[in-house]
């Protein structure tokens, strides 16, 4: 499958270095509308290693700062859309940076649900079951994926301990 | 905010003074200090994490670092860095262990951009397919403004990523070519006017290093709209 990222198949480059690429989005929501993506080809941002979040998302900070200067922004938005239920349009990770202005017609505003204790202590105690297991630093199955991805071994990979592989199923579903 | 404080009062503040004021009334810096109750799904020792009490959808996570900071300008670079690795392991506990088939990490710096709280926050948000949380409309942008835009963005986006005016470093090789060859045909006139050019051609490179000084947003401003809520 070829990305049009790592085809540089993508129009509006404005910006590339050895691990990012920087690019007017090709489809906008506002002028200034911005996206950066890794260099190296990753689906989603499960499978982006420690430094490089670190490199992109403080790039983004400096993109998002120059907003507020150099476009007159009065505030900025910083969004990943991480597979096709959250509107991801390419197979290449990348993070959105939007400038806003007064009546500029974007609504990211959800609507709150309520949730009654009862609901938020049931999905406190679901997730706690992986959140416990968080160590950041060291390396996680993620990384473990990524590795077997770059052999080109992905179909290998077994669902372990009975358990669904939910990565390989997200994999399945971006584009 | 405090009702003891007016209008007034806000606008004779120092910066220092507006967010020592911010900090001390954070429902979110008590959060973290848990005087005020929450469900926390994850710490350590530079972020909270909780479940959103209005979630957008089941499993709406709020990541908070635990030093206040309006918004993310305000930031050291560590600190960001960490708050979206936790991001990512968060977005993975998600798919995990809750129905989701994606996640919208989104941070708003401002008001305007959405934010409600003056304690900047990263929110990770659960998808499903037609969840029509969040909509991106494109808009038409005229092509000369792209171009023009896009010319503008190449010029500073070297210096503003890599912290070095590549550009500048650059341009002295490109342009005094340049200069010589529009020059040329006056050079046989007279010898004085040869000068010229040359002097030109050297101060060029300096002012365009001069010419991009980098200055921090109004964050006092964009404080000041937090407190008027």
């Amino acid at each position: 499958m070829t990305c049009r990222i790592c085809e540089k198949d993508y129009s509006g480059i404005i910006y590339e270095d050895d691990d990012i690429i920087i690019s007017l989005a090709e489809k906008p929501v506002a002028l200034g509308h911005l996206k950066i993506f890794p260099k190296k080809h990753y689906t989603i941002m499960e499978q982006v290693p420690d430094d490089e979040i670190k490199t992109l998302f403080n790039t983004a900070n400096k993109i998002s700062t120059l907003l507020f200067e150099s476009l007159q922004a009065h505030g900025t938005n910083i969004i990943v859309r991480n597979g096709i239920p959250a509107g991801q349009e390419l197979s290449h990770f990348s993070i959105d940076i939007i400038p806003r202005r007064q009546s500029d017609n974007i609504n990211f505003e959800w609507k709150p649900k309520r949730a009654s204790p009862e609901q938020l202590e049931a999905v406190k105690k679901k997730l706690s079951e992986t959140t416990s297991d968080i160590s950041i630093g060291k390396s996680t199955e993620t990384r473990e994926i990524v590795s077997k991805k770059e052999d080109n071994k992905q179909e290998t990979i077994k669902e372990q301990n009975g358990e669904k592989n939910y990565l390989i199923e997200a994999l399945k579903r971006t584009p | 905010m405090p009702e003891n404080i007016t209008q007034e009062d806000l606008e004779n503040m120092s910066p220092e003074e507006i967010i020592e004021l911010q900090k001390k009334n954070c429902i979110f810096c008590k959060i973290i200090k848990n005087e005020i109750p929450s469900k926390k799904v994850y710490e350590d020792d530079y972020v909270s994490v909780i479940l959103d009490i209005n979630p957008a959808s089941e499993g709406h996570l709020l990541i908070l670092p635990k030093e206040h900071f309006m918004i993310m300008p305000n930031m050291p670079e560590e600190l960001i860095g960490h708050m979206f690795i936790v991001a990512r392991e968060l977005s993975q506990a998600v798919l995990k262990t809750l129905d989701a088939e994606g996640t919208t990490i989104f941070a708003a710096n401002g008001q305007i951009a959405g934010q409600k709280a003056p304690h900047f926050m990263i929110h990770v948000i659960p998808r499903k397919e037609n969840d029509e949380l969040f909509e991106f409309k494109e808009i038409k942008i005229p092509g000369e403004k792209l171009d023009k835009l896009q010319k503008m963005m190449k010029q500073i986006m070297p210096r503003l990523v890599t912290g070095r005016d590549i550009m500048a470093e650059e341009k002295p090789e490109n342009e005094i070519p340049e200069y010589e060859a529009k020059e040329e045909p006056e050079q046989p006139k007279t010898e004085p006017k040869q000068e010229q050019p040359k002097e030109k051609s050297e101060q060029k490179p300096k002012e365009k290093i001069k010419h991009t000084p980098k200055e921090t947003p109004d964050l006092d401003k964009i404080s000041r709209l937090f407190l008027n809520k």
